[in-house]
């Protein structure tokens, strides 16, 4: 079992008078890339200023492999950074900005040459070791900017949104790229973003936040197929989210029986239904509303004969479904999700 | 009225207005040359016994001196007072951007006359050498001029996020602010720097109110000799235009250099 590396407890942080985190609580394990994730404004930022030591109202404990650091100032935490607007340092060759913290540690000049130019190698950029930021595509400014917080070999390395001003091509590889540095380093790293795709394609572990709150901690698996509270089914992916009631309506059942709870909340992934009947499988007789096409796979609005509206995705494998034409969906009780915990807001 | 005709009536407006502006200036510079010049229409002759006498007179350099100081002081003060409230302002904490914007225009709604009587009441009991309320007033009346060059400075790249990185780096804020927020503040600096010297240097209004007679300036020496020696006025009048002419090229060069961004590097490179 991987230690708890990095431990938020009851954190608390104040911005000029407004409390934008309240009573925080997570945990970060050893060697593993967690993400942030949130929509915009629900404070992630906030949070990585905070562990990162520059933001100086903060309540709470922050333990960094079992040492509280929350009083330290930003330069004694040894924490790295990577920006949103890679803050590199423009009168500086990229060379000198990847060499910035060694100089500062007062390494030799030997080491921090070798230092430098095996950090450049990793993430391909020695070529441009004497260019300029000003010169760099915004991609490659990227990969300095996270050269430079790597060569110290940092406890914990804070990413915020580190891709969000790259084109979507770019962005993929650089995050497969960020995942294997990660794992080839041995980094432990925290990685905000908005991009639930993001999150899911590279974390060992994602942490939701909305209104300076934690919603729920998991692997992307658990994030993605047991949302906990009713803000998570939303949003996350494209669940339908249905009361007992309306499920019983479907005439629809859980798994192994259980009965339904008529006020509790459930989820139905979009992509479970299916057009073929299975032994187990619920019928649900209505037609097809409008029909989106997402490349690989195909989205429907559903409506039942029960006058409940479904969202329904499908593999775009064969002709696509008539609009308009009744007919029926299957569902296999197994997919039906209650919302956990029953206190969930 | 045809595309041709209205460029011709705008070259015709600048034209005119150019002469309108440019002809005191030639006039007052051929008049500086002249050995004479009255009830002719070009001078007798050509001279530059204006600009010997001048510069050799103890008056002028006396006057040359305490202007320059005056300029220097007030661009050290300045700068030493305003510099750290901008950079606070660019990079703690741009909330109170908004507030300081308002506080840097009061002093242009201040009129000299009602700045000096309060400062006098104001200071007249203490043991305070005018000269330093003469040079903190007129650090003071700088004000909106050097903020918004200063402010110029941080416009552009995220001094901010820059000045966190570096301190994530394990830097102090000290150093941090040597090593990345000054050679990146540097051209914007400099034309603060030198926007408030020329207006320090040239100010009249405060220190002849405060100071008159006390405390010739090169200004309040233009004005006296203005009434009593037309061609030695003349002479000065040029010297100080070329001075600001020459002023105001430095400032178009720096901001050349420094608006491209390859040149910029480049000068990086060179160290
Ligand atoms: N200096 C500040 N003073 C007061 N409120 C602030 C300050 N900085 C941020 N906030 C507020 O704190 C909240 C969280 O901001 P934060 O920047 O942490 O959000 P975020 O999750 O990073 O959003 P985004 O995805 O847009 O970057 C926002 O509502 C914001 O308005
Ligand atoms: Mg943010």
């Amino acid at each position: 079992m991987q230690s708890d590396f990095l431990q938020i407890q009851g954190l608390g942080i104040t911005l000029s008078g407004n409390n934008i985190i309240k009573d925080m609580s997570f945990k970060v394990r050893r060697n593993t890339l967690t993400t942030f994730l949130g929509p915009s404004g629900s404070g992630k930022t906030t949070v990585l200023r905070a562990i990162a030591g520059l933001n100086t109202e903060v309540s709470g404990k922050i333990l960094l492999d079992g040492e509280e650091i929350q009083s330290r100032s930003a330069n004694q935490r040894n924490i790295g950074m990577v920006f949103q607007s890679y803050a590199l340092f423009p009168n500086m060759s990229i060379f000198d900005n990847v060499a910035y913290g060694l100089r500062v540690q007062k390494k030799s000049n030997d080491v921090i040459n070798k230092e430098v130019m095996a950090m450049l190698q990793t993430v391909s950029l020695t070529n441009k070791k004497d260019a300029y930021p000003d010169q760099l595509s915004g991609g490659q400014k990227q990969r300095v900017a996270i050269a430079r917080a790597m060569v110290l070999k940092p406890k914990l390395l804070l990413l915020d949104e580190p891709l969000s001003a790259l084109d979507a091509k770019i962005r993929v590889s650089l995050r497969e790229q960020i995942r294997e540095y990660q794992q080839k380093l041995g980094i432990t790293m925290l990685f905000v973003t908005h991009d639930q795709g993001e999150a899911m394609a590279i974390s060992d572990d994602i942490v939701v936040m909305n209104e300076g709150k934690v919603q729920q901690q998991g692997s992307p698996m658990a994030i993605y197929a047991q949302p906990e509270n009713v803000f998570m089914a939303q949003f996350i992916g494209n669940h339908n989210l249905l009361t007992g009631t309306q499920l019983q309506q479907l005439g629809l059942t859980t798994a192994s029986g259980q009965s339904l709870v008529a006020d509790t909340h459930y989820v139905v992934r979009p992509e479970l239904f299916s057009p073929e009947a299975t032994p187990e499988a619920t019928a649900i007789a209505g037609q097809m509303t409008t029909c989106s096409m997402l490349g690989d796979r195909v989205q429907y609005h559903f409506m039942s004969d029960a006058k409940l509206p479904l969202k329904v995705e499908l593999l775009n494998h064969s002709e696509p479904l008539k609009i308009g034409v009744p007919l029926t969906l299957y569902l296999d009780p197994a997919a039906v999700h209650p919302v956990g915990p029953a206190n969930a807001e | 009225m045809s595309p041709k005709a209205s460029t011709r009536v705008a070259r015709g407006i600048i034209t005119f207005l150019f002469i309108y502006l440019a002809t005191p200036i030639v006039v007052t510079m051929i008049y500086s040359f002249s050995t004479s010049w009255v009830k002719t229409i070009l001078p007798n002759g050509l001279t530059l016994k204006w600009y010997s006498e001048l510069v050799a007179s103890p008056e002028f350099m006396a006057v040359l001196l305490r202007s320059f100081s005056l300029g220097l002081l007030t661009t050290l003060i300045a700068m030493a007072c305003f510099l750290p409230v901008v950079f606070y302002a660019n990079v703690y904490n741009p909330q109170v951007k908004s507030h300081l914007r308002f506080i840097t225009v009061l002093p242009f709604t201040i009129p000299g006359i009602i700045l000096v009587t309060g400062l006098i009441q104001l200071y007249a009991e203490l043991p305070i050498p005018k000269i330093i309320i003469l040079v903190l007033a007129i650090s003071l009346l700088s004000l909106p001029l050097t903020y918004q060059a200063l402010d110029n400075a941080f416009i552009g790249r995220d001094f901010r996020a820059m000045f966190e990185q570096a301190l994530v780096l394990g830097d102090s804020p000290f150093k941090a602010f040597v090593k990345v927020i000054i050679p990146n503040i540097r051209a914007g600096v400099l034309v603060a720097m030198l926007l408030t010297f020329t207006s320090a240097f040239g100010e009249y209004v405060l220190t002849n109110l405060l100071l008159g007679g006390n405390f010739e300036t090169l200004k309040i020496y233009m004005y006296r000799l203005m009434r009593s020696n037309g061609q030695a006025s003349s002479v000065l009048t040029t010297i100080y235009f070329i001075f600001l002419a020459f002023i105001s090229l430095i400032l178009i060069l720096i901001m050349q250099h420094y608006s491209a961004p390859h040149k910029s590097t480049k000068e990086g490179a060179k160290k």
